[in-house]
């Protein structure tokens, strides 16, 4: 008598399963896919929001109707002017830079009232806004890090 | 219907005929598409803000659903790369056993301390392997109350009718479960 084992390796068949391809790509585009998805999650809401169709959208971005089904899927690695283009389209904000002009602002600020507050007292505020910024010039101040002020 | 192997012997697919695709495949492309996930929040509002869960907004929904169906696939994955005895062992802690309380038994599904927002369904054949009948995303107590999961299990019935007449005995209903 056959064991379950023996009668199950008869059934298989040679059909390969997709998904060792696709969990591949998963995991060595997981983080822009990651982006890709909740910037499609933002797009899908907004499209339901207000009553616009794939088909609709596609028309008014110029695009294929296939390309926008796959950026709403969220695995389209899309470009800085397709992301305008959604957004201008749609009226929304899909993604957003981390500002510098609040730290260069608060530079400005600073070298401006300067010489006018106590050095030890304004040096504590900046260096907990800015780390690592020269108090030398202005000039200086204009190469910051925008990733460490944000 | 037609059986797909996922890796060795130890984890096996149905594909069905009206399908292109088999259902393990299907799950994770499913449980990663934010279209799909959109729409079937979106189906599915109430549920999601009956209180199994606690209250929660389809956005909040389709992100969790892709957060936690890629560490499961993760771990699928580090399984397909395992040597068999130890790929076993964790198939098995994986995988536990589907049973009536289950189906019917609202204060079981309650009651117990693993709860799994995404559910793969499968049929346990030997102590070693797993066909893999479907997959899909647990909003209610039990099996029995909604759409989706009921036909979830017409197909583990399905296909538990299909190997049993092909001579295949002593097949069990199992569930894989992740925490969330």
């Amino acid at each position: 008598m056959s064991s379950n084992r023996d009668i199950l390796s008869k059934l298989i068949s040679d059909h390969k399963s997709k998904w060792h391809i696709e969990a591949a790509q998963r995991e060595a585009n997981k983080e822009w896919l990651d982006k890709s998805f909740k910037i499609a999650i933002k797009i899908l809401r907004e499209l339901r929001l207000q009553s616009i169709s794939q088909k609709e959208l596609s028309e008014r971005m110029e695009v294929s109707p296939q390309y926008i089904n796959k950026v709403i899927k969220g695995k389209e690695n899309l470009s800085l002017e397709t992301i305008s283009k959604f957004e201008d389209i749609l009226g929304i904000s899909l993604i957003s830079i981390p500002s510098f002009e609040s730290s260069m602002e608060l530079d400005i600020d600073f070298a401006m009232t300067f010489s006018k507050v106590d050095r030890n007292k304004s040096n504590s505020i900046v260096k907990s806004k800015i780390p690592e910024v020269s108090f030398c010039n202005y000039s200086d101040k204009h190469s910051i890090d925008t990733e460490k002020t944000g | 219907m037609e059986i797909v192997r996922i890796f060795g012997d130890n984890l096996l697919s149905i594909k069905y005929e009206t399908s292109e695709d088999d259902e393990f495949y299907k799950a994770f492309s499913n449980w990663t598409d934010a279209e799909f996930l959109e729409n079937f929040f979106e189906k599915h509002k109430s549920d999601l803000q009956s209180g199994h869960w606690g209250s929660i907004t389809v956005e909040k929904a389709v992100l969790k659903t892709s957060k936690v169906a890629l560490r499961l696939e993760k771990t699928f994955r580090k399984l397909e790369k395992a040597k068999e005895t130890g790929r076993i062992k964790i198939l098995q802690s994986l995988f536990v056993p589907l049973n009536d309380t289950h189906i019917h038994n609202e204060e079981f599904s309650k009651s117990k301390v693993r709860r799994s927002w995404i559910r793969l369904y499968g049929l346990r054949i030997d102590a070693s392997s797993y066909i893999i009948t479907g997959g899909t995303i647990k909003l209610t107590a039990t099996m029995n109350e909604r759409e989706h999961t009921n036909i979830e299990l017409k197909k583990l019935n399905e296909v538990k009718g299909f190997l049993l007449s092909q001579g295949i005995c002593d097949i069990e209903g199992v569930t894989a479960e992740i925490d969330n």
